[in-house]
């Protein structure tokens, strides 16, 4: 029934169909990757902040609730603040974290009771550590929940008053200065204490970002791959055949209407 | 007139694919390799092994779309079936399977080419 030249529907649609699938799966893993690596993989904004009861309990893993916006009511405790060096370095400046206890109040926890948030509220550099002063007497934190670092042994000597030394971020380490229980998240204040600097935004995202929009382009690139060998399918069998098969065509490049082709293929065939 | 059964493949185009082919195949070997680690047991190298991996995959994304350009190229030169394309496709996520088809791509044009 089919004159050659004439176009097969049938094989087209399942090509086309199949195409789309592949494009569909492609591009949306792209734009997925995309986003990702555009907005950051933990959202770390303000706007969408969270209490944090919603996310996290105290004394339980902190798995889902790390890079969360949240707020949280409560009030600092007195008890001594933390000075976390551990060598690291912020602007060129070897710096010490100052991490303070944030008792957080029986109705914000989802427990209850009360119970000792960490909080990260600014860092001073190392030779400067007179700076630190005392707690805010804010009510109301924002900031986002970081994870904890791996334990360190914490001591009060040559610590300046009312403050002790540790190398990590470590709940478990503070536990030993503070009242039970604990989160086991810190909390990285948005607004630093009065005479601290502020934390900046959190380093491994930058990295993340950066992979995350290879892996878009990298998605891309395959839909486009598959598109071109659909087209070419298309263009080669996307008509029935005359008798022979036309590999004499002198290029891929040369665009092959139907008529010319197979016209050439009928002149030229062996 | 008779077509020359043999469709035109440039030597570059085949130069360009044995080298990537080659390139992408032992990347993707290293890849895989670097893979065993998340067999339980060998948890103790992650520190030490995963930044040398991301990297390595990284590489191999990159690699590997050059790879299909090469492929592209040769496969419209030699006017190959769908099917070797598709294998082709594979060599560069299949270990191994890359030098596979290099050497029988190889051999399959090298003599055809001393023939015409």
């Amino acid at each position: 029934m089919s004159a050659p030249g004439s176009l097969r529907w049938g094989p087209i649609a399942g090509v086309v169909a199949a195409l789309l699938v592949v494009l569909g799966v492609c591009g949306s893993l792209g734009a997925w990757q995309w986003s990702v690596g555009t907005h950051g993989g933990e959202p770390v904004e303000a706007a969408d902040a969270v209490p944090l009861a919603d996310v996290l309990a105290p004394a339980s893993p902190a798995e889902g609730g790390v890079g969360k916006s949240v707020t949280v009511s409560g009030a600092f405790a007195l008890a001594d603040a933390a000075l976390v060096g551990g060598g690291r370095v912020i602007d060129g400046t070897e710096a010490v974290l100052v991490v303070r206890p944030f008792t957080v109040a029986a109705d914000a926890t989802g427990t209850e009771e009360t119970a000792t948030l960490p909080v990260v509220v600014g860092w001073v550099p190392a030779d400067d550590l007179s700076r630190v002063g005392s707690p805010s007497g804010a009510t109301e934190l924002t900031g986002y929940l970081r994870g904890s670092e791996g334990a360190s042994v914490s001591t009060t000597e040559g610590a300046p008053a009312g403050t002790f030394l540790a190398d990590t971020l470590s709940p478990a380490v503070f536990a030993q200065h503070w009242d039970s229980p604990m989160y086991s998240a810190l909390l990285v204040a948005d607004t630093p204490e009065d005479g601290l600097n502020p934390i900046p935004a959190p380093e491994p995202e930058t990295e993340l970002n950066f992979r995350s929009i290879v892996y878009a382009f990298e998605w891309w690139l395959f839909g486009a791959f598959f598109l071109f060998v659909a087209v070419r399918w298309i263009r080669d069998n996307g008509r029935v055949a005359p008798e022979t098969a036309d590999r004499d065509e002198p290029s891929p490049d040369v665009p092959t209407d139907a008529a010319t082709a197979s016209a050439a293929v009928k002149e030229g065939s062996p | 007139m008779t077509p020359d059964p043999r469709p035109a493949v440039t030597p570059g185009a085949l130069t360009r694919y044995k080298v990537m082919a080659i390139v992408t195949g032992s990347l993707l070997i290293l890849v895989f390799l670097g893979m065993l680690r998340y067999l339980p047991g060998l948890d103790s190298l992650e520190a030490s092994l995963d930044p040398t991996m991301f990297l390595l995959a990284q590489i191999h994304g990159f690699v590997y779309m050059v790879y299909l350009v090469t492929v592209l190229q040769l496969w419209l030169q030699a006017k190959w079936g769908y099917g070797r394309l598709f294998t082709m496709f594979l060599g560069g996520i299949i270990p191994f399977l890359s030098f596979v088809i290099e050497r029988r791509i190889a051999d399959e044009l090298d003599p055809a080419k001393e023939a015409a």
